[in-house]
């Protein structure tokens, strides 16, 4: 006999301070009207069992004048407890949930406001995901895909053994056209002439000794053209050197000419400067001497405009003042011309200084800097001149080697066998040919035996290509016949429940089609026509989802025991009754809330059985 | 939701005339879509307990998933190999 079930609910959302539940096996029925705490309870079962993400967010879950609510469901002998804690505008959670899937569970069984196949019912969208996400459906797409990703893996080697398939064909063709030709070549070879063996000796020896006396002829002649070469350089050289040195000579030289005895013409011109700086003393003693009486007139002429007084001011002797203006005079000609005569002495003095100058420099760079580049130049001529002197040596040895090595050349060709040569380079030719396609033919051998068999490998990756198809095959039809079974399980269940409420008096159908969007087709008398989802009411759109839940609680939770239907008040009392019996012969215990107007009840009752209608 | 068993030969499979004629190869055949409803169901298992929340890909896949998967693979792929080379052998004797 299944128990009841307690529940405990301490501050959640409506429900403050701490209440106290009881559930019967089979229906149980809460009614109450507005804000007496029906949603609330749904809450306290959804904390129960929605996972900690899930209820992170959703604040309105504890009272609103409370940090901390509680709820505890006694099932089975065990107690099942969640604690909520209000945290950073969220909530923060404690205690096991009641069911290790519970998202899974409030998806399916808990019909409340904010379930997701109810609302994607509602708005009309597709439920390919909500309802067939939790089939098997998924699984075994992603172990097609798998698959699919291995045969994938397969196909890309496969094509690079395929390549070297196609490489190793390449490769045998070529050995195959070498062998044919090695076979003829060979073939060419036996069938020629044999020479006798002491003959190919003796043309052997003549071909080396004229092969030697060749290779000695160009050597020397290569020895002579660069000595040659070498000699016209050091020519080149030495000229350009003797230019040089004749360009320096001619410079000293004309130096020399132009100042044959250069230390008489300093000291002369030193001489010239020291009269100079004499006669210019003597100009500037007499100036001095001209401007102190110059002064003295001067002051003595003051004495006579300003005072009358004839006389001089330093030997009292009388003097005249006309005496006196033309002393003045005669003095400043004089001051002028001594200027004059200073200045000009200055100028010749300064002129000569200069030129001195400029000869002194010039003698020393003729003596010292011109005649160690003379001396330089002279050295450099004598290693030139050595040089050359030697290599003129080693021409001289050189040249007589070159006549004896002509005539050697000459004789030996004029003694060389050249039927017999013409004989044996075509033997060796061939000989060299064959060498050379062997070979090539052991080339490409070990090219193909580095390529390997690769049969056996092509054969393996497709054994593999064919492994991972059929298994992609068998995992995509799994797929496809669990979207039709869970596809054609919904829409059983729908029928049934359209049938059971009624609803097939207006519509011929209500389904899911491929693709998982909910479709009607409505009757109206004999006439069938497809009506857009959004055109049913609101209570056939809640039942079409109510009737979905249950299927997939059964589908994919046979074994949680709780239903949960939040507000059912748009049903008729008939079709309410109904589809409450339906539900509740599904679940082994359905809580379903409804409305009721408070001046008929003002509080939360639970009843276990339907009242009449 | 366990999909039903298939029976019926796999599509693109078995369409060798001669082998569809050959007993032995009728039998290996059998053996064959045995062993793949086996990998299949396995895989289903592996990824059920290995993945909490399935991805929507197979790149997503858990390492610890996709190499059991793997491992899975080559198990039954070795099977399916040395089945190819026994009918090989048989038809060459």
């Amino acid at each position: 006999m299944p128990e009841n079930l307690s529940l405990s609910v301490e501050n959640i959302s409506g429900l403050y301070g701490t209440r106290r539940f009881e559930f019967k096996p089979g229906l149980n029925l809460v009614t109450a009207p507005n804000a007496a705490g029906k949603s609330s309870l749904i809450h306290a079962l959804q904390a129960l069992v929605l996972d900690e993400r899930d209820l992170s967010t959703r604040d309105y879950f504890l009272h609103t004048f409370e940090s901390m609510g509680r709820v505890e469901l006694s099932m089975g002998g065990h107690q099942y407890v969640r604690r909520l804690r209000a945290r950073d505008g969220g909530i923060s959670v404690g205690g096991e949930a009641l069911h290790p899937e519970g998202q899974k569970v409030n998806l399916f069984c808990i019909a409340s406001e904010d379930n997701e196949l109810v609302d994607r019912v509602k708005t009309g969208k597709a439920l390919r995901s909500t309802l067939l996400d939790f089939s098997d459906h998924k699984y075994y797409e992603l172990l097609g895909d798998f698959s699919e990703q291995q045969r994938l893996r397969s196909e890309s080697q496969l094509k690079q053994y395929r390549d070297k398939q196609a490489e190793l064909e390449l490769l045998t063709g070529q050995l195959g056209r070498i062998e044919a030709e090695l076979e003829q070549l060979e073939k060419e070879r036996k069938t020629m002439e044999e020479v006798p063996l002491e003959v190919v000796v003796k043309t052997e020896e003549e071909r080396r000794r004229l092969a030697q006396a060749q290779k000695e002829l160009s050597e020397i002649i290569g020895e002579i053209t660069a000595t040659e070469g070498d000699i016209s350089r050091i020519k080149n050289r030495l000229e350009d050197l003797r230019n040089q040195e004749l360009r320096l000579q001619q410079r000293v030289g004309d130096f020399e000419s132009q100042h044959p005895d250069i230390e008489d013409e300093l000291a002369s011109i030193d001489r010239e400067l020291e009269s100079y700086k004499n006669q210019l003393g003597q100009f500037r003693s007499e100036m001095d001497s001209v401007q102190a009486r110059l002064q003295d007139t001067s002051h003595n002429w003051t004495r006579h405009v300003k005072y009358g007084v004839d006389e001089c001011f330093a030997c009292g002797k009388p003097i005249k003042a006309e005496d006196l203006r033309d002393r003045q005079k005669k003095l400043e000609q004089r001051s002028a011309e001594l200027g004059n005569e200073i200045n000009s002495l200055q100028w010749r003095m300064d002129g000569r200084q200069k030129e001195r100058n400029q000869l002194q420099q010039e003698w020393t760079e003729v003596r010292s800097q011109i005649r160690a580049d003379l001396n330089n130049v002279r050295r450099a001529i004598d290693v030139q001149e050595d040089t050359h002197k030697k290599l003129e040596a080693k021409l001289d040895g050189l040249l007589p080697n070159r006549p004896k090595l002509s005539e050697l050349v000459k004789q030996l060709e004029a003694t060389f066998d050249k039927e017999t040569r013409e004989k044996l380079e075509k033997r060796r030719q061939l000989d060299e040919k064959i060498a050379r396609r062997d070979q090539d033919r052991k080339t490409k051998i070990a090219s193909l035996e580095q390529i390997g068999d690769v049969r056996t490998q092509i054969l393996q990756f497709q054994e593999e290509i064919r492994f991972y198809q059929q298994l992609k095959n068998l995992a995509s039809e799994k797929a496809e016949i669990v979207r039709r079974a869970v596809r054609d399980m919904f829409n059983e269940r729908i029928t049934e429940v359209y049938r059971l409420l009624e609803f097939d008096k207006d519509f011929e159908r209500i389904y899911l089609d491929d693709g998982f969007q909910l479709k009607i087709i409505r009757r109206f008398g004999d006439q069938r026509k497809p009506d857009n989802i959004n055109t049913l009411s609101r209570g056939e759109k809640e039942t079409v989802a109510l009737v979905l839940m249950l299927a997939g609680r059964e589908a994919y939770l046979p074994d949680f025991p709780l239903f949960v239907a939040d507000e059912t008040t748009f049903y008729d009392s008939t079709r309410f009754r109904k589809i409450v019996e339906y539900v509740s012969k599904r679940a082994p215990y359905t809580i379903i809330t409804n409305l009721v107007a408070k001046d008929k009840q003002d509080t939360l009752t639970i009843e276990h059985q339907l009242a009449l209608a | 939701m366990e999909s039903r068993e298939q029976k019926r030969p796999l599509p693109g499979f078995g369409g060798d005339s001669e082998e569809g004629r050959d007993s032995e190869s009728a039998r290996v055949r059998e053996d064959r879509i045995r062993l793949l409803n086996e990998i299949t169901s396995e895989g289903l298992q592996i990824l059920k307990k290995s993945e909490r929340h399935l991805p929507d890909t197979v790149e997503r896949l858990a390492p610890s998933t996709r190499k059991q998967l793997n491992d899975l693979m080559q198990r039954g792929l070795a099977v399916w190999t040395k089945a190819t080379k026994e009918v090989e052998n048989a038809r060459e004797s």
